[in-house]
């Protein structure tokens, strides 16, 4: 894909993370045809999915993995233990902060429990209409995921700035580092990877006229330091990371206004 | 500061420049070392730049005096002159340490397997720094020792906390040359370090608003120009007595 501007650098590592490990979906139902039905059309926008076919199945699975999305049709063959149609509020816990869109093939009105789902503030989705509330529900879980990100890198960034001007580290904050840590690191790849890419796209990639700490940088000068991580490297994913999270004035503005 | 410039503008409007006290009248060392290739461009873009000739009273170092002893001349002397001195300093820095061309230093210290000579740290010279504003074009120095220079009385400094890139290819050149020279000349005629600091973040963020949104998006080397733009911006720090 061409980057057609910078500013889509950020959705694109988000779109790019869902591919890889950040978006997970889990797809409950005992039909086939459902699950076929909606796995090619959630991988296309990027998910990860994995489907079970009866509830023992989706706790295996629930166990094992964290999800970020979970379609559960509401009404299925009771487990082992005797858990049926009532999955959904008996297994809530388990599900974690998934995202969980309840569907079902029967007319709602007609379900005493898509009622009691409502009341518990889940609402459940006719398979016909479910198309439309799954996009919107991944936009959701996309602006989400960028305002974690973004917040995450931002306070690692903070943490170490801060660790780095002062030497015996007071105030220095190992827990927040510790949290946001991990999620820095996994979208660190794509970071690299897209910071390469915008590099490759640039239309002049001959001159040698990047001047950085002393140094005159070509872009294939640029793109072997950030490779081999060096520390002039790091430098330059830092100030990549900076320029993702830079916000024009007017946006800090509202930011305050609001 | 803001007093001596009130004053100093009303006694401009009322008598014109050439009838200000001696004693009153801002001293500016502008400090532009040039050793190696950026170097020279800062000092090409800046000696001989038109608005540096309407005040009287610049000092200009450029390699041949660009040395610690004459800025320790030029600190002691001046202490004793005016109310109101200024440094501007365009050039190669560290986080405790303005750089010179190699020997013009108080020592020299080798940074990246590079030979610089060492004009200001933290502990030399420290004598006549009460009353000193500083701008430092340079990388890392609000990082350790614009923050120690910045608890001086009366002194105030403007300058960056992390290294700085630029871009120089497609306009870049262009574009720094004006940004430098036009914040020089304003600190030059205005001597006020807030109105250049505000300036400056204005010019960034129209500046990266062009490269990023705007018709600059399309420039060859747009990617590197916005990473040099944001580090700038971020990067700027004042620090004051108080």
């Amino acid at each position: 894909m061409r980057l057609e501007a910078y500013g889509d650098l950020l959705d694109d590592i988000v779109n790019r993370s869902a591919r890889g490990v950040l978006f997970r979906a889990l797809v409950l139902d005992d039909e086939e045809d459902f699950i076929e039905q909606v796995k090619p059309g959630l991988e296309a926008e990027g998910l990860v999915v994995d489907a079970a076919k009866s509830i023992a199945q989706a706790r295996r699975l629930l166990d094992s993995q964290e999800y970020d999305l979970v379609i559960i049709d509401i009404f299925l063959p009771a487990d082992p233990e005797g858990h049926g149609d009532r999955f959904i509020l008996t297994y809530r816990s388990l599900v974690g902060k998934a995202e969980i869109i309840p569907v079902t093939q029967m007319q709602i009105e007609t379900v005493e429990y898509a009622a009691e789902l409502d009341r518990a503030g889940t609402q459940v989705i006719p398979k016909g209409e479910f198309w439309p509330v799954v996009k919107e529900k991944i936009e959701e879980l996309r602006a989400r995921k960028i305002h974690a990100i973004s917040e995450a890198l931002y306070r690692v960034n903070e943490s170490v700035r801060k660790a780095l001007a002062s030497p015996d580290l007071p105030g220095f904050d190992m827990k927040g580092l510790e949290r946001d840590l991990p999620l820095a690191l996994r979208v660190l790849p794509h970071l690299q990877d897209l910071f390469v890419r915008a590099i490759e796209d640039m239309q002049d990639q001959s001159s040698r006229s990047f001047c950085f700490l002393g140094r005159t940088f070509s872009a294939t000068e640029v793109i072997s330091e950030v490779k081999e991580g060096t520390s002039v490297g790091a430098e330059f994913l830092k100030m990549f990371i900076e320029s993702l999270l830079y916000e024009p004035p007017q946006r800090r503005d509202e930011k305050h206004d609001g | 500061m803001a007093n001596f410039n009130t004053f100093n503008r009303w006694w401009r409007d009322l008598w014109g420049h050439r009838h200000l006290e001696p004693t009153l009248q801002p001293l500016i060392c502008l400090i532009v070392p040039a050793y190696d290739n950026l170097t020279h461009l800062f000092h090409s873009w800046l000696v001989g730049h038109w608005s540096l000739h309407v005040s009287t009273r610049v000092t200009l170092a450029t390699k041949a005096n660009a040395s610690y002893d004459e800025l320790r001349k030029w600190l002691s002397k001046s202490a004793a002159e005016s109310h109101y001195r200024l440094v501007i300093f365009c050039g190669h820095g560290t986080p405790d340490a303005l750089l010179t061309a190699p020997n013009l230093g108080f020592g020299n210290v080798s940074v990246k397997g590079v030979e610089h000579g060492m004009l200001v740290n933290p502990f030399v010279p420290p004598e006549s720094r009460d009353a000193l504003s500083w701008f430092c074009f340079c990388c890392y120095s609000a990082h350790f020792l614009g923050k120690l220079l910045g608890t001086y009385p009366n002194s105030r400094f403007l300058g960056y906390h992390a290294p700085i890139s630029f871009e120089l290819a497609h306009g870049g050149r262009r574009f720094w040359r004006k940004l430098l020279s036009e914040a020089v000349a304003e600190l030059v005629n205005g001597h006020d370090l807030d109105k250049l600091r505000r300036r400056l973040i204005a010019e960034y963020d129209s500046a990266i608003a062009y490269y990023k949104s705007g018709s600059g998006r399309s420039n060859p080397r747009q990617f590197f120009m916005v990473l040099s733009l944001v580090r700038h911006r971020t990067a700027l720090s004042m620090h004051s007595w108080r």
